[in-house]
């Protein structure tokens, strides 16, 4: 174009009253004197004070802190909170599921599923039903004390993560459920003395079918992890999340 | 017309022959303007209030091609019975020149602080400056970028988030 003139400095600095916040960001870029023109305070105090009202405490604590900055860490700590975790790398299929059922020291039964021979949640839960094989489960008393264990592993034995490992005591009766939970620990960030707020969950169906003297078997199992929070499910997404802080 | 300046604290009657006010820019050029208009301009408002609108009003720092297209405007602009529309369609094409003299209505516009002026032409230039990169920005307006590497790298940095 022409060698017009470039605008006066008393020209950018009445349109810069006109100018959004990322305009005037941008518009700081273009040189020093319309980064001077672009910054000033009075122009970045009142959107500071209209998106983060709470932020001008900054402004008491150090007043050498400029409004423009306060409305880049406004913005900055607005995404932060409103970001959704990574889709987790993990999938049901890289998964084994063991659960380990004995009581002193006689292996009752283990059930053993691959991830893609388990039927996902309808709901998009991560909670499984394992099913157990009743002709190798072996019987045992009503209120035998029994060990339970729940173990992740990845396919091909790559890395294993022991969910629950506790102790308790088979079903009151026969028929109703045998329920089992230990709190999961804490993954990445906090020493192991803080609380996940997650715990591993079981379920075990006992049965007196086909068994003599009023003895149980084992016919059912279904895992998944709970929230102590809200004492729900976590969803598919969260647990294979928490499984790649120990598996992956 | 009279030309002769009415009783002092005497303001004009609206019902009496127009009163006209002189101005003289900065080259030395006389221009009038109806009293009704010159009240778009502040400054022109509390020089008449003054009652000193008998000689012309030097305005020092306005030339004669500016003062001419603001008395232009504010005439336009103290016209009874305009509509919106013909008004804002006038208003486009009258700030419809090169960038340089846009500038110079901003600056006279300050300077005699009328509002609709003033809020018309930066508009005009704000419009320029939005959506653009800052490379844009300087091509359009003839910046030269003297920041130094690490002020440039500084102040990109600082305002990475607008650029997202």
């Amino acid at each position: 174009m022409s060698a017009a003139p470039p605008p006066p400095w008393e020209v950018v600095l009445l349109v810069s009253h006109l100018l959004d916040p990322r305009t005037l960001a941008v518009a700081s870029c273009v040189c020093k004197s319309w980064r001077a023109s672009m910054s000033s305070d009075n122009l970045w105090k009142p959107a500071c004070a209209s998106l983060f009202p709470s932020l001008s405490a900054l402004q008491s604590t150090d007043p050498a802190l400029p409004y423009h900055r306060i409305y880049a860490l406004g913005l900055a700590a607005s995404r932060c909170r409103a970001r959704s975790p990574a889709k987790p790398r993990l999938s049901l299929d890289d998964l084994v599921f063991v659960v380990d059922v004995r009581s002193e020291d006689l292996p009752i039964t283990t059930v053993s599923k691959p991830g893609d021979e388990i039927a996902p949640d309808p709901n998009g839960l991560f909670r499984f039903e394992l099913g157990a094989d009743e002709e190798c489960s072996l019987a045992m008393e009503i209120m035998d004390p029994v060990r339970i264990t729940w173990i992740v592993a990845l396919r091909g034995w790559k890395a294993v993560f022991t969910m629950m490992e506790c102790d308790g005591r088979a079903s009151f009766i026969p028929g109703a459920e045998g329920w089992f939970s230990q709190e999961l620990p804490l993954a990445g960030c906090c020493s192991s003395a803080a609380a996940s707020g997650l715990v591993a969950d079981m379920k075990l169906g006992f049965c007196s079918r086909g068994v003599a003297g009023g003895k149980i078997r084992v016919e059912s199992a279904s895992v998944g992890i709970l929230s102590m929070g809200s004492w729900r499910y976590a969803s598919m997404e969260d647990g294979l999340r928490y499984l790649q802080n120990f598996l992956a | 017309m009279s030309s002769s300046p009415p009783p002092s604290s005497a303001a004009a009657s609206p019902s009496c022959p127009k009163k006209m006010i002189a101005l003289r820019s900065s080259d030395g050029e006389t221009f009038e303007i109806e009293e009704a208009a010159a009240l778009q301009s502040k400054t022109l408002e509390n020089m008449i209030d003054e009652d000193c609108a008998g000689t012309p009003i030097p305005l020092p720092n306005v030339t004669g091609k500016i003062l001419a297209k603001v008395v232009e405007f504010c005439s336009k602009h103290a016209e009874p019975g305009v509509d919106d529309e013909s008004l804002r369609a006038w208003d486009a094409e009258f700030v419809n020149v090169e960038q340089a003299t846009v500038f110079d209505y901003i600056l006279a516009a300050n300077f005699l602080e009328i509002p609709t002026l003033l809020n018309l032409t930066c508009n005009v230039v704000a419009d320029m400056i939005r959506g653009k990169t800052p490379d844009e920005i300087r091509k359009f307006f003839n910046i030269k970028s003297i920041f130094s590497p690490e002020e440039e790298e500084e102040v990109r940095r600082e305002n990475h988030w607008a650029f997202e």
